[in-house]
């Protein structure tokens, strides 16, 4: 929490799913360093996991192309069941059928890696209000 | 295609659109870690980073978009083998051949222009079009003068699409090398496979037919 004019302000929390470990705990220190509080996990089956903790997840950003249970599942399971949380895919340069999929799929925006991390920023800002 | 043809082709469209997904990996993670230096060196001198890292910097991000571009373009060439026949953006398949060929024509100093609809979709053999594309804007790019341009203009037609390469200016001799290109019985059988035929005059033009028509 932090306190800005008067209002007390709560930190966003955010889930990174993406099985590409370096960039995802490297994209998290940055996010960090922005002031998002941020949890990381390698996979889709883990993410589920962490939803169903006890932490409170205000967005998720998600890899699309995953081993095992891939991003575009883990969205529709995080649909039908936590339907409040928008998830933002991350998808390759060039792969825009993946993110158009997604959205039809009902994820609130994709952005293409290499990532612009104030646009990351912009896309998690409209996407929870925090 | 025969078909240990067509699985030997398909294989290596497979293999090579898979490490143009690591190696977009291995991009956006330099990506990042860059942009975290960045972050922790703004962080210690908030008086600014020594210009000289910066400008390090920038070259390491410019390095990292231009990788992305060229694996992207390799990335979609690959998928090409993905359907004997198939529907294919000749336009965008154009774009990506100037790219393969880039470094070859810049050597010469010879750039290249493309121009006509933005997209152009087409039932084709893909990979086999893409084959005499190359072919010919390498045959092409040599007979044009050193310092001198390519451009190529995509039309469709009523059958399926045109597609014409002009040397500007004009080289000495008319194209002796798409002469010996057409010559070339496995190229005549390519062009036949592809319903298409290739003009010579002052320009070369490919005429191609839509195969689902």
């Amino acid at each position: 929490m932090s306190i800005r004019g008067g209002y007390m302000e709560r930190k966003m929390c955010v889930l990174l799913v993406d099985d590409e470990e370096d960039f995802a705990k490297t994209l998290a220190e940055r996010l960090e360093i922005r002031g998002v509080t941020t949890v990381v996990s390698f996979d889709g089956t883990q993410a589920l996991e962490v939803l169903e903790g006890k932490t409170k997840v205000d967005a998720v950003v998600l890899d699309v192309r995953m081993p095992g249970l891939s991003g575009l599942d883990v969205l529709k399971h995080i649909r039908a069941t936590y339907p409040h949380i928008p998830v933002i895919l991350l998808t390759g340069y060039g792969d825009t059928r993946d993110g158009i999929d997604g959205m039809r799929l009902g994820a609130f925006d994709y952005l293409m890696k290499p990532l612009d991390i104030e646009s990351l920023l912009e896309k998690l800002r409209e996407a929870t209000g925090i | 295609m025969e078909d240990w043809k067509v699985r030997e082709t398909a294989f290596m469209g497979k293999i090579t659109a898979g490490m143009t997904h690591e190696l977009r990996n291995v991009l956006a993670v330099i990506g990042e870690s860059v942009g975290l230096v960045e972050d922790i060196l703004k962080i210690k001198h908030s008086k600014g980073i020594d210009d000289r890292i910066e400008k390090k910097l920038v070259i390491v991000k410019e390095q990292i978009l231009r990788g992305q571009a060229i694996l992207t373009v390799l990335n979609r060439f690959a998928h090409n083998a993905d359907h004997v026949l198939g529907s294919l953006d000749v336009r965008r398949d154009i774009d990506d051949m100037v790219v393969f060929l880039e470094r070859f024509l810049r050597h010469k100093g010879v750039t290249c222009t493309v121009s006509g609809g933005n997209s152009i979709v087409l039932t084709t053999i893909p990979i086999m079009w893409s084959m005499v594309h190359f072919a010919l804007l390498m045959s092409v790019g040599d007979e044009v003068p050193n310092k001198g341009r390519i451009d190529i203009i995509c039309l469709k037609s009523e059958s399926g699409v045109a597609v014409t390469f002009r040397s500007i200016p004009l080289p000495n001799k008319s194209f002796p090398s798409v002469i010996t290109l057409l010559q070339d019985d496995i190229f005549a059988d390519t062009l036949k496979r592809l319903n298409a035929i290739v003009e010579v005059g002052s320009d070369i033009c490919v005429r191609c037919k839509d195969m689902e028509l």
